[in-house]
């Protein structure tokens, strides 16, 4: 096997890892906080995905033009659609299972209006950076026969990447170094507990609910630098990967989540390179079955003790 | 009662009865005509565009009146029902399609992985299907009575003319990469097996699954296997993506093959879609001697005036479509009659003796098409379509090697 393809694995790793990543954590904040099942969060990233698009196609610009408007938008839509919706789940029996059945209107909703919006199409995003790659390395013979070959990345990938950690740092930042952040963290940890020292909890939710909603959002828009082009049917896909990404690190642990989306994301990548590419997608699953039988509380989290 | 009012009197009467025999005329019970069209999901692109032909030879059949069984004209009617690009879904809906809707006969909906659904149904309770996309060649070996392609060409001989353009100009090997689902499978394999009989050598054999959006280790491991020319067969949203991450990778093949690189959405993405071989059956440049329906230039007249707000201009799916109602028309007349078995036989008796736009009919006893083959066309740059292959039609060379990525 050529050492070229597992450094574009690694790459690619790193790359696809940190947008699992992002999708993960942000979903782990909305069902940590609000133990909403939000089956429309991968809509969510769609969202931000077709603004984009919309930027791009409208303006010509670097669809990372839209990250600003995206997630203020995401973030007051977000808060807006609790106000809507969660509050009525406190009359349920079962607000979880619920919340589940409501995301899962929301998402069919949210489909619906995209395809009715953009029309059923995929639609490309036909922006390229210049140079359109960049070599990092030399590889000698690394197609055999005396061919050399060149470790590239892409340069879209390179700054949705770096875009991606930046991101990540900022959020990890905010849960763990300021006040709503660790008063998120407290909500994650004991809902009613931290009720009693005051904190507003549903002021707290409908703010949790915004912020996720605009990281999904803005994973929409690095998304399409990588995947370069926006599909109204694309968002089931990505729903999957972040409570994948969550199982993988723990309900309610916003780090377990990046270091699950980044191990999701390395070890589908080297399965792409070890085995057949139609079987390689089987293992990320195995590895889901594996942690869910023998670590339910997931690789990063902690078992709780009643 | 004077002679005028009398006259008066008849001359109502008469025309009444006049009006009353139009009526009737009118009123000729409709050949009801069912199928699934995806609304939303990953099929929903070409399903509308394939409904969109079909509604083009709805509107031409009625304006002649309908389709003349039994000494009388039927107008058609179309009852379309969503199928959401589910195959689970699928026979549900035919199902409804035939017990409460009471529909004549089917149409399939896009793709080999539905019709293989819709084509379950529609022989359990016996009705006609009339295939217009479906390629797989698995869904003509199951033994079905009342199923026929009529003019989509079986998917173990769709691809050939890409490997055969590619031998043409002297391809010694190739990678071949296929989304693991019966109508990329059947294209990707009939090309390897002529491939390999034809002394060129499959360096790459490799599946992927339905989801996969990111495939650059898999161009990596085409690159790695020495492979001069590449063939990774998806639908086009794949493709498109497959396309824009050959360039990022600076993946240089001698040639590479995209079944949709010419449909007019894949063109949008640009230089991507450069001097890819690709393979279409409507373009200006390919027109048959038509026996049935509408040539291509009246059928793209008539796109034009019923769909002037459509996003795209026709593609091979309208026309597949298209061509496909025309047939199922001339089988209708044949028969004379819409009972299946009828239908089936007179769809045999038709076979080398149809030609309608997308070339001549031909089908098998299983009902598999086994002509209209498509022909290969190149962007040579800023969407300048040509056909390069085969060389009967050809209207340009083929641009061989592709420049490499860096040079354009």
């Amino acid at each position: 096997m050529s050492s070229i393809l597992l450094y574009n694995a690694l790459i690619g790793g790193l790359v696809f890892g940190a947008i699992y990543a992002l999708i993960g954590a942000s979903l782990n904040v909305m069902m940590g906080v609000l133990r909403v099942v939000n089956f429309a969060h991968g809509e969510f990233v769609l969202i931000g995905s077709f603004l984009a698009y919309s930027v791009f196609s409208l303006t010509g610009l670097n669809p990372l033009a839209a990250l600003p408007v995206v997630a203020i938008a995401m973030f007051f839509g977000g808060v807006a659609a609790y106000y809507l919706l969660i509050p009525r789940l406190r009359y349920s029996d079962d607000a979880e299972t619920s919340s589940f059945l409501l995301m899962f209107g929301v998402s069919l909703m949210l489909v619906s209006s995209i395809t009715w919006i953009y029309g059923a199409d995929i639609r490309p995003v036909n922006f390229s950076f210049d140079p359109v790659n960049i070599a990092l390395l030399t590889v000698e013979d690394a197609y055999g026969k005396g061919r050399d070959g060149k470790v590239l990345v892409p340069t879209a990938r390179l700054v949705a990447l770096v875009i991606n950690l930046a991101i990540i740092a900022a959020m990890t930042w905010f849960i763990y170094r300021t006040l709503p952040g660790k008063a998120l963290r407290g909500a994650i940890m004991n809902r009613d507990a931290i009720q009693v020292v005051g904190i507003d909890i549903d002021r707290l939710s409908a703010n949790a609910f915004g912020l996720a909603a605009a990281l999904a959002g803005v994973t929409g828009v690095i998304l399409t630098l990588v995947i370069p082009s926006v599909d109204p049917n694309g968002g089931a896909p990505l729903t999957l990967f972040a409570f994948i990404v969550i199982v993988l690190g723990g309900l309610g642990h916003p780090i377990g989540a990046l270091l699950a989306g980044m191990l999701f994301g390395m070890v589908e990548q080297f399965s792409n390179v070890l085995l057949p590419q139609s079987a390689a997608q089987m293992v990320g699953f195995v590895m889901l079955v594996a942690v869910v039988m023998f670590k339910p509380e997931g690789l990063f989290g902690r078992k709780v003790m009643r | 009662m004077s002679i005028l009012r009398k006259a008066t009197l008849a001359l109502a009467m008469v025309s009444i009865g006049a009006l009353a025999s139009a009526d009737i005329t009118m009123a000729q019970e409709p050949i009801k005509i069912g199928m699934t069209v995806s609304q939303t999901g990953r099929f929903a692109l070409a399903a509308q565009s394939g409904e969109r032909g079909l509604q083009i030879w709805l509107d031409d059949v009625n304006a002649r009146g309908g389709i003349e069984v039994g000494g009388e004209k039927r107008p058609v009617e179309l009852v379309a029902l969503d199928d959401r690009s589910d195959k689970a879904l699928v026979p549900r809906v035919y199902e409804t399609l035939i017990k409460e809707e009471g529909v004549d006969i089917l149409f399939g909906p896009f793709g080999s992985t539905l019709t293989g659904a819709a084509a379950n149904t529609t022989e359990q309770f016996d009705k006609f299907l009339m295939i217009w996309s479906a390629s797989a060649d698995s869904i003509y070996a199951q033994g079905y009575r009342n199923v026929v392609s009529g003019t989509q060409l079986a998917a173990s001989l769709l691809g050939l003319p890409t490997i055969k353009a590619m031998h043409a100009n002297g391809v010694k090997s190739v990678a071949i990469a296929y989304l693991d689902e019966p109508f990329p499978a059947g294209i990707a394999k009939g090309q390897q097996a002529w491939a390999e009989a034809n002394g060129i050598e499959v360096t790459m054999v490799e599946s992927f699954s339905t989801g996969t959006k990111d495939y650059s280790i898999l161009i990596q491991k085409a690159l790695a296997s020495g492979a001069q020319a590449f063939i990774p067969t998806s639908y086009e949203g794949d493709q498109m993506i497959i396309a824009r991450q050959l360039r990022e990778l600076d993946a240089n093949f001698d040639a590479v093959g995209m079944f949709y690189g010419a449909q007019p959405q894949f063109l949008e993405i640009g230089e991507d879609a450069e001097f890819l071989f690709s393979q279409t059956l409507i373009n200006p440049k390919v027109n048959w001697d038509v026996t049935a329906g509408l040539t291509r230039a009246e059928m793209m007249e008539r796109y034009e005036a019923l769909f002037p707000d459509a996003a795209y201009e026709p593609d091979f799916q309208t026309a597949l479509a298209y061509g496909a109602g025309v047939v199922l028309e001339e089988v209708i007349k044949a028969a004379d009659s819409t009972d299946p078995a009828e239908m089936k036989q007179a769809a045999i008796d038709l076979s080398g003796n149809l030609t309608v736009m997308t070339g001549p009919y031909a089908i098998e006893e299983t009902g598999k098409q086994v002509s209209m083959e498509f022909v290969v066309m190149q962007n040579q740059g800023e969407g300048n379509l040509e056909v390069i292959f085969p060389p009967a039609v050809a209207t340009a060379d083929p641009v061989f090697p592709a420049p490499a990525y860096s040079d354009r």
